[in-house]
């Protein structure tokens, strides 16, 4: 074990390993690019708006960083229709019921962790494959948001106005991504539940025999993931002033790409909320540098998938160099 | 689900006698037999099928007529269609998000190039489907060759597949399908004198010819070893990336193929028209018990497709909202996983 800590810095100043090491590496780079081009085209790119706009993609990529952490095939399909659920349900059910004030924010959170909470279950209790569970949950939750809202519900005057603006000196994009981002790095850094969420997502038999409660950890992790998913829907409504069911699928592909690009091993056990933010920065960066160079939104779809695979690949390729380097 | 598994095994309970009577030392009970019968054949699904068909023909007249029977019929067979590859994707422990993207290539392929001058729309067919295997097979060398998920690798090539199409047709959607193309998925039309329209009757030899490649030919059992097992696969001298390679080649190419007929049905076509497919596809597949890395076939994978589209035509005529047709399909996966996919217990993996 020592010879191989020895050599480890020797490792470390290969750029593969480095790449390895901090996975959304790839994604910062590309994203710092992106950015500098969007600032050299876009003389009015303002701060406020981008985060605005770059969030809700954001949040869904955090939300989904949980559950692919916590290994053997876990990922949660249901992210984008728990966004629409929880800004539905602030629109039809808390709002006219008097809670629309910041309350709803730890309500709506606590009912997304209740959601997560059954799809862990169902994934650990019921033995069964986190894909297809997920996209139960996702028909299911799709069902409901149709059920609360058949068409769009307007509204106006709430807080979450300040979400697309700015709240005092902050802006509100920044806002929205810092509360999941502070809940995952409380309960992720504060507690021994981040070691635990990687011991088992990387190994979880050994997790097992050495007394984790991979069940419960697990379990956790989309309940957590729940949880973040239901601060994006109130952002959602943030920014269109609507809430309406059209939004339940919109994110569940894009969260995937953003959390792949951003250097997150789906096979569980590393990576973090960091690799989503890169990620869904570099997408949303694309797109609107495109957006401004009039590339058409047929190119976007080549080119996004194209970056796709070239970002898994250099991460592929990344981790064999370092495997042929020990 | 669960109640009507319990149901049929209660009625069938009176027949244990008979049927273990002559050798009760190593009989196995009635109860134990349907469920080996079960494992093997997607029983209860079956009978819910016609359960489902019994109780639309009951609640709305003229459901059993041969009319509404054949467009349930060609519903049927386009998603049965859109889930072969889905099926022996699965069967290899993949998955393939790609579906909706190539079905959007297909359907643009014969919607946009019919009246290309100087290249007639047959040969167009022929090099959408070579241009889609191949990317199909890139796809499945990639995943292998580099251990990379196939989520991500096939939410990419769909991409792709959708983006290349719409920028050499120029992103238009105007022209509709050829009337070869409509007629073959059209309720009313006939194939060589049989009731059925041309897709139904397609989707039938499909189901045969898929069967017969999975469990009586060489590649087939190739195809079911290296889902069992890649590490005995390769032992085996079977090229595991091979089987990867050419399952994702077929995959897409069938995929392009079920996008040509969903033209004809759909009528107008945009980049959505594969997502609802891609879907039903997974759903069907795990509705019918096939698992990831098997056992599993193609011929459950139809019975799923019949439960699916048979309850959600139900719905629809018994005035039921998208919404709850939505909310069954989440439980009825569940259900239907509960009683197959379920993996061992993580105390008994040590």
């Amino acid at each position: 074990m020592s010879a191989v800590d020895q050599r480890a810095p020797a490792i470390r100043r290969s750029p593969g390993a480095h790449f390895t090491r901090h996975t959304c590496l790839f994604a910062l780079a590309l994203a710092t690019a992106l950015l500098i081009a969007n600032l050299a085209l876009q003389p009015r790119f303002g701060v406020t708006a981008q985060l605005a706009a770059v969030a809700p993609l954001g949040i869904a990529a955090m939300a989904s960083v949980p559950s692919i952490m916590s290994g053997r095939g876990g990922i949660d399909l249901s992210v984008s229709p728990l966004m629409t659920l929880s800004g539905l349900l602030y629109a039809t059910r808390l709002q006219p019921g008097g809670l629309g004030g910041y309350v709803a924010l730890p309500l709506l959170m606590l009912v997304g962790a209740v959601v997560g909470t059954v799809t862990g279950l169902l994934v650990v209790v019921g033995r069964l494959q986190p894909i297809v569970v997920s996209l139960a949950m996702f028909f299911v939750l799709t069902g409901l948001d149709l059920k609360l809202s058949p068409s769009p519900t307007t509204i106006s005057g709430s807080w979450m106005a300040g979400f697309a603006g700015s709240m005092g000196p902050v802006p509100g994009g920044l806002v929205a991504l810092a509360v999941p981002a502070a809940l995952w790095l409380l309960v992720s850094r504060l507690t021994t539940y981040g070691s635990l969420l990687r011991s088992v997502g990387g190994n979880d038999v050994t997790a097992f025999t050495s007394g984790v409660p991979v069940g419960a950890v697990r379990v956790l992790a989309y309940a957590l993931g729940g949880a973040m998913a239901a601060v994006g829907g109130l952002v959602l409504i943030g920014l269109a002033s609507t809430a309406e069911a059209g939004t339940s699928g919109s994110y569940t592909l894009i969260a995937i790409a953003a959390v792949a690009l951003g250097g997150l091993p789906l096979q569980g056990g590393a990576g973090g909320i960091a690799n989503a933010l890169a990620g869904a920065a570099a997408i949303y960066l694309l797109q609107s540098l495109l957006g401004v160079l009039q590339v058409s939104q047929t190119w976007l779809q080549v080119i996004y998938g194209a970056l796709l695979v070239g970002a898994v690949l250099f991460g592929a390729i990344a981790a064999r160099e370092v495997k042929k380097g020990r | 689900m669960m109640t009507t598994q319990q149901g049929s095994l209660d009625t069938a309970a009176p027949l244990a006698p008979d049927i273990t009577a002559p050798a009760p030392p190593e009989g196995l009970s009635a109860a134990q037999r349907l469920l080996s019968l079960q494992r093997r054949f997607p029983l209860v699904q079956l009978l819910l099928t016609v359960a489902v068909l019994g109780w639309g023909a009951a609640a709305m007249p003229g459901f059993l007529d041969p009319t509404s029977l054949r467009s349930v019929l060609v519903l049927c067979a386009l998603t049965g269609l859109a889930s072969i590859g889905q099926t022996l994707v699965v069967l290899i422990r993949g998955i393939d998000l790609s579906l909706a993207g190539f079905i959007v290539a297909g359907a643009v392929t014969v919607t946009q190039f019919g009246d290309v001058p100087g290249v007639p729309l047959p040969v167009m067919l022929v090099l959408a489907v070579v241009c889609g295997g191949a990317t199909g097979g890139l796809v499945g060398y990639l995943c292998h060759r580099f251990a990379i998920h196939p989520i991500i690798v096939t939410l990419a090539a769909g991409s792709i597949a959708v983006g290349v199409t719409a920028v050499l047709s120029g992103g238009g959607t105007g022209a509709g399908a050829p009337g070869w193309v409509v007629r073959l998925s059209a309720p009313m039309s006939s194939t060589f004198g049989l009731p059925v329209p041309p897709v139904v009757v397609i989707w039938g030899l499909a189901v045969v010819a898929v069967s017969v490649l999975l469990h009586r030919t060489r590649s087939g059992r190739r195809l079911l070893a290296t889902g069992a097992s890649p590490v005995a696969a390769e032992l085996a001298h079977i090229s595991t990336r091979k089987v990867w390679v050419t399952v994702y080649a077929v995959s897409a190419a069938l995929a392009i193929l079920a996008g040509v007929v969903l033209a004809g049905f759909a009528g107008n076509v945009d980049n959505r028209l594969g997502n609802p497919y891609l879907f039903q596809s997974i759903a069907a597949v795990v509705l019918g018990g096939t698992a990831f890395g098997g056992p599993g076939s193609y011929t459950r994978t139809t019975v799923g497709v019949l439960l699916l589209t048979t309850v959600s035509t139900v719905l629809v005529g018994l005035g039921f909202q998208e919404a709850d047709q939505q909310i069954l399909n989440g439980v009825v996966i569940l259900a239907a996983m509960a009683l197959y996919g379920r993996e061992r217990r993580l105390r008994d993996q040590v």
